[in-house]
């Protein structure tokens, strides 16, 4: 035993008072790590909202039901169906500034044979799609067959599967990447496939509730809207020319859902700061007690020899072993939470939520560690401080 | 150990009392002058609050006079830095500190080579802990943890682990606390022979029996030496 071992035989002997310093620790990386993951997470689901919702309008019927619809499932998730006429999508791509338009069919089933749940099909016309494919591209190299889908990630159902739509077995050609959108929950196929799969519901005497022939028929246009233009200037343009239509910037769309986000993300930093500064108190105050306890251990150490330095050294030291066992229980932990409960913090935030890719998370945890680390020796600083000034002489004689 | 020389030249302590109405100084040791040499074996009396264990601190290294010297063979201790101050208390003085001292997350053991290690290897240190622990009667409480100990016993694991750097000046404040008749016995004659071995030993104690082991008995009162017992 010496010096340089004392501080681990110290802590290890008194397990009591580790374990509390380590777990006030733990609640400091606790709340930087699960805070920065779910900040990050909110920040990624309205990122991949907009990412996946891919255009610049979206075009859908002007009626107020239809609007609310549109919102529902692409915002909450809730499946859905509305049309229009398919005339409207030659009148969009002639409106200044549309550089692209395609037409998008939305049908819903409250039963399908792979799920417990509701789903929402979108279907989508390959010629002209510029939103869903740059996602099938990316786990699929091929283009979508008739009866051929592309589900989101919640969807049960792996590639090389099938599902069953309105009785037809589709092939499951790929699966989407998680987007932490409801968009997670959706099917989605070409036009042809959607036609079919109406047309054999209605030969087999389940026809879906409301249904249109997607060839006469449209449930959105999506925009894109060529360089030099503002979004929001065209689709006001597209809602005044175009009769039986209201036209939304998708940026609009989701600026309700970041000021969600945005206030989440506020509650959740004013938390995590209030926490903190709690936390790191009483982290400072039980440092302090646990040194006034020791002085007289310290008293000993300088009698028989120790410097003032030594005597820093062993409580910084005993410090960073106390962080490090901290900061790692308060990561693991945070990761355990964040990762088991996403579904139910989406769910009780109810904003998109993506977690980040392991190389972020691996980042927070090495920001959320080398915080903690700092704040552990930083609030036994006062105490070093004091210890390593001990007057032994007059200590030793107070006993 | 060589002809060691320890000594004391006008060394004072003033401590600042605050009280209700006033704010002063008050001398807890006085000017005092006064040498260990090696061989010797020095026993100091006095009531409490004498001012023998503050004396006994400004010449162990551990606290610094108000004014005068403490000089260890002609080298005045306080002016070393803070790290070689600490360093010639680890190898040339060994103090035995009134009351429990023993660290409680060290065995006894442990305890007793805790300052040999903190500036030496491992080079065997533990059989010469528990020679010392066996010449004080309490070889087989090696393994046990100070919290396991009697007051006595806890006492003689100090005095073990003040001898086991082999110290020229050992320095014993009630270094016979709590012990019996018995065991004070071996204790003092272990301060007895250590002094014989050439070092210089400096005994506060109120203890009778420790007067037949001392070449020369101080008495202090008020913070004064005041004569030759």
């Amino acid at each position: 035993m010496n010096l340089k071992k004392l501080p681990l035989n110290n802590l290890s002997h008194n397990a009591g008072r580790t374990v509390g310093l380590a777990i006030l620790v733990a609640l400091l990386a606790f709340v930087a790590y699960g805070g920065s993951l779910v900040m990050s997470s909110l920040q990624n689901g309205i990122g991949s909202l907009e990412a996946r919702l891919g255009a610049d309008v979206i075009v859908a019927p002007a009626t107020a039901k239809s609007q609310q619809d549109l919102n529902d499932i692409l915002i909450d998730g809730v499946p859905g169906q509305f049309y229009m006429d398919a005339s409207v999508l030659d009148e969009v791509a002639g409106i200044d500034g549309v550089e692209v338009a395609s037409p998008q069919y939305y049908l819903s089933t409250m039963k399908a044979g792979c799920c417990s749940m509701p789903v929402q099909i979108i279907g989508f016309d390959p010629a002209t799609d510029f939103t869903v494919q740059p996602w099938i591209e990316r786990t699929y190299g091929g283009d979508l067959g008739l009866d051929q889908v592309v589900v989101g990630c919640n969807i049960t159902g792996a590639p090389g599967a099938t599902i069953k739509l309105y009785g037809v077995e589709c092939g499951i050609v790929s699966k989407l990447e998680k987007t932490g959108t409801k968009l997670d929950n959706a099917v989605f196929a070409t036009n042809e496939t959607v036609r079919h799969l109406i047309n054999e519901a209605v030969e087999r005497g389940f026809p879906p509730d409301s249904h249109e022939d997607p060839a006469m028929r449209i449930s959105t246009v999506q925009v894109k809207v060529a360089d030099g233009y503002d979004p929001e200037v065209v689709a006001g343009e597209i809602t005044l020319r175009v009769r039986g239509a209201y036209a939304v910037a998708t940026r609009a769309m989701t600026s309700s859902v970041a000021e969600s986000v945005s206030g989440i993300a506020g509650v959740i930093g004013v938390l995590m700061g209030v926490i903190w500064v709690l936390a790191a108190a009483v982290l400072v105050v039980v440092f302090s007690i646990a040194g006034k306890h020791r002085a007289k251990e310290f008293a000993v150490l300088r009698v028989i020899g120790a410097s003032r330095k030594d005597l820093s050294g062993v409580v910084v030291k005993e410090a960073v072993l106390i962080s490090a066992l901290g900061a790692v229980a308060g990561i693991v932990a945070a990761l355990v939470v964040v990762l088991a409960f996403n579904g139910a913090l989406e769910a009780a935030l109810g904003v998109p939520f993506l977690t980040p890719d392991i190389g972020t998370m691996a980042l927070f945890a090495v920001g959320a560690f080398a915080v903690a680390m700092v704040a552990g020796p930083a609030a036994s600083a006062v105490s070093a401080r004091r210890l390593s000034k001990v007057d032994a002489g007059q200590v030793l004689r107070e006993e | 150990m060589g002809d060691i020389r320890l000594e004391t030249q006008g060394a004072c302590k003033k401590f600042f009392r605050k009280r209700r109405d006033s704010a002063q100084y008050f001398d807890a040791v006085a000017p005092t002058d006064l040498q260990l040499a090696a061989g010797e074996l020095v026993v100091l009396k006095g009531r409490s609050g004498s001012g023998k264990t503050t004396l006994l601190n400004m010449m162990a290294g551990l606290l610094e006079p108000s004014e005068g010297t403490v000089t260890l063979d002609g080298q005045n201790l306080y002016e070393l830095d803070d790290a070689a101050l600490s360093r010639l208390r680890n190898e040339r003085f060994g103090v035995i500190p009134q009351g429990q001292t023993a660290l409680h997350s060290l065995s006894v053991v442990q305890n007793v080579t805790l300052p040999y290690l903190m500036y030496r290897d491992d080079d065997g240190c533990e059989s010469r802990a528990l020679e010392l622990l066996e010449n004080l009667g309490i070889r087989q409480l090696a393994d046990s943890y100070p919290s396991e100990l009697s007051g006595g016993e806890s006492r003689r694991v100090c005095v073990a682990r003040a001898l086991m750097c082999a110290p020229d000046v050992l320095f014993a404040d009630e270094p016979t606390g709590n012990l019996d008749d018995a065991s004070t016995q071996v204790v003092l004659e272990m301060l007895r022979s250590y002094a014989d071995a050439g070092a210089a030993v400096l005994v506060v104690t109120h203890e009778q029996m420790a007067e037949e082991y001392a070449d020369h008995v101080l008495k202090m009162d008020a913070g004064v030496i005041e004569a030759r017992a």
